[in-house]
């Protein structure tokens, strides 16, 4: 129910915050795609290319995208998929398989995994295989049938990549590359890690059937492109209901981002890292202490939001106990302390 | 709007009752609520809640579902042995049994995933699912994948699902190598001492007024306090010695508002329950056993000798016959050790020279023999000299609680010396109900 937006359209307050908060919501705790990835728009058109040439023109490839831990290489990803499959074509034709390190442990379940998203199960049925890669040979073999004679071309994500690197053998990582290299069927392979040594992992027969092409996003922001990040982050789009509220608060961010104070903590963030989790982190301790009675982020509020990510865990855990000793190192109870300092793990 | 507690997206009513429910943690509360945020509304992927023991993060916890109505899966790590048991648990609290009825048999995360994957699909969330997950600190002893797998459940399954972890454990113990998704952090403090008082005084007892029930958990915090702010114990330290403060009430002596004399009464005695049954010296029933005993005995033994070192069963015996050897004279054995010995009184093996205590001059060393002759007839059970006693005595030598005198060539007659106080073995042998005053020649 996409509704037109009239100009002069106004909510009550209440109602205007609980807007605010969904919005903001999806985009710090949802990983909601923004319209553009901010700040790789060249590695964005890299990949869109990449991925096209693979499910329009039906080449293979392989591609890994390796950056630190909420750098972006899943929201990168996504994109550049959405993106490509807005062509209908391409959207008819592309096969998708999402696989992650995390959920398929070893080859066997990676497989099984494969076998559904392809939805093969049926075909699949009761065949017995000699090894791995007739396996995988049949399944795309499977998918070649059907109303067309060429294959349909097949992207392969793997999200954390450097775990498939430990299955056995990596028989999984070599067949997929070994198809991708030997043109045998239209794939492109795409990792996603954030060992930035991954090539090392790779066993020498797997290493050799990649094609060796990287995406690296390590950012290399400044101070005053952290800031705009920051102020993009927390801004309403055109989209908001109540257009006289959105402009409100886009100037209170504005002012919240000139701010003296609320500029020290960003920057110390800023020092602490760039990336876009750990910011969202704080934007989300922000954006709860935003209420009807006070619809604005104060500087004050960034403060107490910074004071809570950072605050050190362990002196928070010691803080009781320490405090019994000095009082106490004198009375005749203090060996009794230890049961208490023992409940700690340190 | 009167509490502390309030949102838009809950009604008021609602929390109030909350608020009622967990005093003291309001503000924690409160916190969690707006980072919840409305129901309808996403929540960040995971949340991990640290804190020492009985801090109430579950109660907390188990509040807010419970009043606030959230769906929600309450998993305990100790329960789920397996992942399995996990995996069945959140899909029956999700998508009911028949869900759940769908997982193959030690299923993977992988099928896991996909089954959530299927059931959302059918019935997606409306509100905000939560798994709270107690105990959080023995997932790090599960599948290595598991944990960072919990921490995003949330883009793994794509739902609206919010993972909250219940630590005692701080988060820097959790992190995997190759970093994880990081969770919000949120500490839930100790209890400060008026905080325990107001938590402790609102279990009062029936028969007695409220005023008196606050005023004995003021005298019990005054002792306790020092040493002890977990409130699970705590309310169980006050449970366990409410009668006996109350004995003086009910015997008639002492009037309500005697708050001095009920004072006097009971501090000696919350004293002696600190050395004694809060450390576990003795359990809560032989507490209450010794409570009831203690008019006849006189005066309750309250020792503080508390073992740190568990010791095997027969171990405890070898090293009571190993003090016994050390602190009497082997002469004395056949009084003490042989059933039939006749009369032989105390100044029949009184010898001049030995008028000074045997405590004084320290342990004296023996001989094995004279050990195993003295653990058999303590022993009450019949015990065969295996190889697990001698292992067990040179285990005892190993600990230093025995020492070896003789070169450690001399395989045929080794001799030891028993290098413990007499504190320690009268709380070791008080484990194994034997007493050692009766046995030794020094307190005849
Ligand atoms: N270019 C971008 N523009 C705007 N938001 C972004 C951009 N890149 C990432 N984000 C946001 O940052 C968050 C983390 O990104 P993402 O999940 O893609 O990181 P990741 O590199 O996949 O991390 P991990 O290694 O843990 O998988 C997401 O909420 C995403 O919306
Ligand atoms: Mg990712």
């Amino acid at each position: 129910m996409s509704k037109r937006k009239v100009k002069d359209v106004h909510l009550p307050t209440g109602e205007c915050i609980t807007q605010l908060q969904q919005v903001l919501r999806e985009r710090f705790c949802h990983q909601r795609l923004p319209e553009k990835p901010e700040g790789v728009e060249a590695q964005h058109k890299n990949l869109l290319e990449l991925l096209r040439r693979t499910a329009v023109h039906g080449e293979s490839n392989s591609l890994l995208i390796v950056g630190p831990r909420g750098a972006g290489k899943t929201t990168l990803l996504r994109c550049a998929l959405r993106d490509l499959l807005q062509d209908k074509d391409v959207n008819k034709n592309l096969l998708q398989v999402h696989l992650n390190g995390l959920l398929q442990t070893d080859d066997r379940i990676a497989l099984k995994e494969i076998t559904r998203q392809l939805h093969l199960e049926n075909v699949v049925g009761d065949k017995v295989f000699g090894s791995f890669a007739e396996n995988l040979a049949f399944l795309l073999e499977a998918l070649k049938k059907g109303d067309r004679s060429s294959s349909r071309p097949a992207l392969f994500v793997l999200d954390e990549f450097d775990l498939f690197a430990h299955h056995k053998n990596q028989t999984l990582l070599y067949n997929l590359l070994d198809v991708s290299q030997s043109a045998q069927a239209p794939v492109a392979v795409v990792g996603l890690t954030c060992r930035l040594d991954v090539m090392e992992l790779l066993e020498k027969r797997v290493k050799s059937r990649f094609s060796h092409r990287q995406i690296l996003l390590l950012s290399s922001l400044s101070f005053p492109q952290y800031q705009q990040r920051i102020q993009a982050q927390l801004s309403l789009t055109d989209a908001f209901p109540d257009a006289h509220f959105a402009e409100e608060w886009n100037s209170s961010i504005k002012t919240l981002c000139e701010d003296k104070s609320a500029q020290d903590v960003f920057r110390r963030q800023f020092h602490f890292s760039t990336d876009f989790r750990s910011l969202h982190t704080l934007l989300v301790f922000c954006l709860s202490r935003v209420t009807v009675s006070k619809p604005v982020i104060k500087a004050a509020d960034v403060l107490e939001a910074s004071r809570l990510c950072l605050c050190d865990a362990k002196a928070n855990m010691l803080h009781g106990n320490s405090f019994n000793f000095e009082l106490h190192k004198d009375s005749i109870y203090w060996p009794f302390s230890f049961p208490v300092v023992l409940q700690l793990e340190i | 709007m009167t509490g502390v507690l309030h949102h838009p997206g809950y009604a008021d009513e609602k929390l109030q009752r909350v608020e009622q429910l967990i005093p003291c943690r309001e503000l924690q509360a409160g916190m969690l609520v707006s980072l919840m945020g409305q129901p309808q509304h996403y929540s960040y992927p995971s949340i991990f809640i640290y804190g020492h023991r009985a801090s109430g993060k579950s109660h907390v916890l188990h509040i807010l579902m419970k009043e606030l109505e959230l769906p929600h899966a309450a998993v305990s790590c100790v329960e789920c042995v397996s992942a399995a048991l996990l995996y069945e648990r959140v899909l029956t609290s999700f998508f009911g049994r028949s869900a759940a009825s769908f997982l193959p048999r030690s299923p993977s995360l992988s099928e896991f995933v996909r089954l959530y994957r299927h059931q959302r699909s059918q019935s997606p969330a409306e509100q905000t699912r939560y798994i709270v997950m107690e105990k959080a600190e023995l997932l790090r002893d599960a599948d290595a994948n598991l944990l960072p797998a919990l921490l995003r459940l949330q883009e793994l399954v794509d739902d609206n699902i919010t993972v909250i972890l219940l630590s005692e454990i701080v988060w820097e113990k959790f992190r995997p190598n190759t970093g994880c998704f990081e969770p919000l952090l949120l500490h839930f403090p100790d209890y400060s001492k008026g905080e325990l008082q107001q938590i402790l005084s609102t279990d009062s007892h029936p028969s007695y007024s409220a005023e008196l029930y606050s005023s004995y958990i003021n005298i019990l915090l005054g002792v306790f306090y020092s040493v002890c702010r977990d409130l699970r114990e705590l309310r169980h330290l006050a449970a366990l010695n409410f009668n006996k403060f109350c004995e003086p009430l009910t015997e008639g002596k002492v009037k309500e508002t005697e708050t001095h004399k009920l004072w006097r009464n009971i501090e000696p005695h919350l004293k002696k329950a600190m050395q004694t049954v809060y450390i576990r010296e003795v359990s809560s029933l032989q507490w209450e056993q010794m409570q009831q005993t203690e008019d006849e005995g006189g005066a309750l033994r309250g020792l503080s000798a508390h073992t740190h070192v568990e010791l095997p069963y027969y171990s405890k015996f070898l090293l009571i016959a190993a003090y016994l050897a050390s602190y009497n004279p082997a002469r004395t054995d056949k009084r003490f050790f042989v059933k039939h010995h006749g009369k032989i009184r105390k100044t029949n093996f009184l010898k001049k020279n030995e008028k000074t205590s045997n405590h004084l001059l320290g342990p004296k060393p023996f001989a094995l023999d004279r050990l195993l002759a003295i653990f058999y007839s303590v022993v009450d059970s019949r015990v065969a000299p295996t190889a697990s006693i001698f292992s067990q005595i040179s285990s005892l030598v190993t600990l230093q609680l025995l020492t070896q005198i003789s070169h450690t060539d001399q395989l045929d007659a080794p001799k030891y010396k028993c290098s413990i106080s007499l504190d320690f073995i009268s709380a070791v042998s008080r484990t194994v109900n034997f007493d050692i005053v009766k046995y030794l020649y020094d307190f005849l």
